[in-house]
């Protein structure tokens, strides 16, 4: 044979190789079981993993209850338990589509780190996956059959993105959690929790407190209506009023971002400035009889108890956060941003339990005579 | 292989460029970033200080010799056996530092997107690729970096987009030297990642016209070092000071982040297809390096085996490498070698320059 046509041929088998470089990792779609939500529990030092699988058939375009199937498995370590379920997976498990993980509350009291740990660094996880707490054993909450879902698959990240749509800031994702747990500053994290109710629904409900990676306690919605004046966002929430005719009024609660200042370093004294815009939008029945003149007045002595009220439970709440000693308020990265004198080879975790936190409450109520 | 003389000062200005993304400035935040957070960016001075010189010697030296191209001149500044012999330092700088390069992209590649493709098959794909580009000259290489930059600017834009609402100021800060003792190693690994610009020589001789040549090289390091400072800040913001310093392939971490409403998310696939474009282009570039100056060292006209032959000896080269962290290992090794070699081969360059400017009358050409 001829060296050019050696050559040749070298080169066709160079090409060939070079275009079929992709086909090693090939995916065929109706071959895998695609992972959307993930479960992990610790019980009895076993890690307990239960993946939510999504079967898909290329004949179909539509997804039925049918394609869907949870599995299970458990080992001494969450690599172990992830290979127990391969055994027995009717696909090849594909995770690269995870976008939930929720963590039981074994998990969550013994090392939430390690629980992410593994799946971190074979890159199933990605840092923009959202975080669920769950009361009890996580692995439960995939095995409820919601009716109020056709496609099951797509409620806790329904629910999450409707969350998110009304309360800025208020899903937590394995990011946030990173950013916590290994700053120079210890803070602590919010995990929205899920909760199932009976067999049939499941809802959002408070949160659980994660400090040093460990849960410091489980905080209730009321809480968690505090801790988004810090993320900022949108909410309703009903207030009772007293000292007027009218007992409640429905609110809805433009929240900006907290803007943190520094009053005094020694002792240490800051002031988190809350700014919202507040626009009733039910039980305003007291404006109706009104004159038009009269509602400005009416307007700011509503602005004055929702401002008294909302600024008494906000400091309840930060009085409460700071006896458990979990800086879920992100004081300290705040403080060693732009003071790290103040922070620096001190004991944060006690300065921030002793440290005089003012809120300054800044509302105005808008359009209170418009329907 | 013959150098063309078709190459634009704005082709040169998008070269300069494009060797400051991708390959080796991939990994840089990892090997600046762990010990010092947003404050050891103050290590990329000693890179760019090293890039400066660069330019400064390359134009002074073309300036002088215009005449001939980098290597044979070699020869005429500092005589035949000293210029042999550095010149055979050029060719082996050039080699090892594409070797790491490539070897970064491969990694990348393998790591990351084809993790069950075999190491040895991508090796043989991306350098039968990369030495086919080379192959055809810096005319086609310089023609594609023009469509590369604006790739460079697509995906700052997409990571830009799709971060913007994780980035947090507090997270840059504050800014001050923790750990002085690692600020060392840093400047090292800076040095090294800017010491790419050594090809420069070789693409010197290939300009049309050296007028604002220099201005417009210094004009790219700038901004090519701004486009590598905003991704840094930009990983540093979304990610916090500490786990940047755990993350190898920032740019990848940040595509992965990207979530733009609830219609452009996991866009890494799209992410990769345009930066594999560019290190192909950028990996290209130096492998012309290093085959140009080897055919100048040997004072052949272009050759397919020795061109090829090359090829495969690089590919085999970075078979050795069996993994990221032996890379790490290697790239630090020749990071310590280039601190004393480069600005050894520059000042040779420089010194030989001058006395062959003065031995020719003194007056530049």
């Amino acid at each position: 044979m001829k060296p050019s046509v050696i050559w040749k041929l070298l080169l066709l088998f160079c090409i060939t190789a070079a275009f079929c470089n992709g086909c090693w990792d090939k995916k065929e779609f109706n071959q895998l079981a695609i992972a959307q939500t993930i479960a992990i529990d610790y019980e009895d030092g076993q890690y307990q993993l239960t993946i939510q699988l999504l079967m898909p058939n290329a004949a179909e375009e539509t997804i039925s209850s049918e394609q869907m199937w949870v599995i299970d498995g458990q080992g001494d370590s969450v690599g172990d338990a992830l290979e127990q379920i391969s055994f027995c997976a009717p696909r090849e498990i594909y995770l690269e589509h995870l976008d939930i993980v929720l963590l039981g509350q074994g998990l969550l009291e013994h090392d939430m780190g390690q629980g992410l740990e593994f799946l971190m660094k074979q890159h199933v996880l990605r840092r923009r996956t959202s975080l669920l707490a769950v009361e009890g054993r996580a692995g439960d909450i995939l095995q409820a059959k919601p009716d109020l879902a056709d496609v099951d698959i797509f409620y806790l990240s329904n629910l999450l993105r409707d969350q998110k749509r009304r309360v800025k800031g208020s899903s937590t994702i394995i990011n946030d959690y990173y950013l916590a747990m290994n700053d120079t500053v210890p803070g602590a994290v919010v995990i929205p929790r899920i909760v199932a109710k009976g067999e049939k629904e499941l809802c959002l409900d408070g949160g659980a407190l994660v400090y040093q990676k460990e849960l410091a306690g489980w905080v209730d919605q009321q809480w968690l209506t505090s801790y988004h004046w810090i993320t900022g966002g949108r909410e309703i929430y009903t207030l009772p009023l007293e000292q007027t005719q009218q007992r409640a009024v429905t609110l809805d609660i433009h929240k900006k971002r907290c803007q943190w200042e520094l009053l005094s370093a020694e002792p240490l004294r800051v002031r988190a400035n809350l700014q919202g815009s507040i626009y009733i939008v039910e039980n305003d029945t007291l404006a109706e009889t009104l004159p038009l003149q009269q509602i400005e007045q009416l307007n700011r002595q509503v602005e004055t108890q929702v401002k008294q009220q909302l600024t008494e439970q906000i400091q309840k709440d930060f009085k409460q956060v700071q006896q458990q000693g979990c800086d879920v308020l992100r004081l300290g990265r705040w403080l060693y941003a732009w003071h790290p004198e103040l922070v620096r080879g001190r004991d944060w975790p006690q300065l921030f339990g002793e440290l005089e936190i003012e809120v300054n409450l800044e509302t105005e109520i808008e359009l209170y005579e418009l329907k | 292989m013959g150098s063309s003389k078709l190459i634009s000062t704005r082709e040169l200005f998008y070269i300069v460029l494009l060797l400051h993304q991708g390959g080796v400035f991939w990994v840089l935040p990892y090997l600046q970033v762990k010990e010092n957070g947003t404050a050891s960016l103050v290590s990329l001075l000693s890179g760019l200080l090293l890039g400066a010189l660069i330019i400064a010697v390359c134009a002074f030296w073309g300036s002088r010799c215009r005449e001939t191209t980098f290597i044979p001149s070699l020869t005429q500044l500092l005589g035949k056996p000293l210029g042999k012999i550095v010149g055979l330092l050029f060719v082996l700088f050039y080699a090892a530092f594409a070797v790491i390069s490539l070897y970064t992209c491969i990694e990348v590649i393998g790591g990351q997107l084809l993790l069950e493709t075999p190491r040895t098959l991508l090796i043989c794909t991306v350098f039968l690729l990369v030495g086919w580009l080379s192959w055809n000259g810096l005319e086609d290489m310089a023609r594609l970096t023009v469509l590369c930059v604006v790739l460079v600017a697509a995906i700052l834009l997409l990571a830009l987009a799709g971060s913007v609402e994780l980035f947090s100021v507090e997270n840059l800060l504050p800014l001050e030297l923790r750990s002085v003792d690692d600020v060392r190693p840093a400047l090292l690994h800076s040095t090294f990642a800017y010491s790419g610009l050594m090809i420069l020589f070789m693409i010197y001789p290939a300009l049309n016209q050296t007028r604002r040549a220099a201005s417009g090289m210094l004009l790219a390091m700038v901004v090519s070092t701004g486009i590598f400072v905003v991704w840094v800040l930009l990983a540093l913001g979304v990610f916090g000071q500490f786990s940047t310093g755990s993350m190898i392939w920032l740019p990848l971490e940040l595509a992965r982040m990207i979530r733009i409403s609830s219609f452009l998310e996991r866009t890494e696939a799209l992410f990769a297809v345009l930066w594999l474009a560019i290190v192909f282009v950028n990996s290209s570039l130096l492998l012309w390096s290093v085959s140009e100056s080897l055919h100048q060292l040997l004072e052949r006209q272009k050759s397919r085996w020795l061109h090829w032959g090359l090829v495969t000896l690089m590919a085999l080269a970075c078979m050795q490498i069996k993994d990221i962290l032996r890379m790490f290992a290697l790239e630090w090794q020749l990071a310590r070698g280039s601190v004393v070699l480069l600005p050894l081969l520059l000042v040779l360059v420089l010194a030989g320059s001058w006395l062959y400017g003065r031995r020719k009358g003194g007056a530049p050409q």
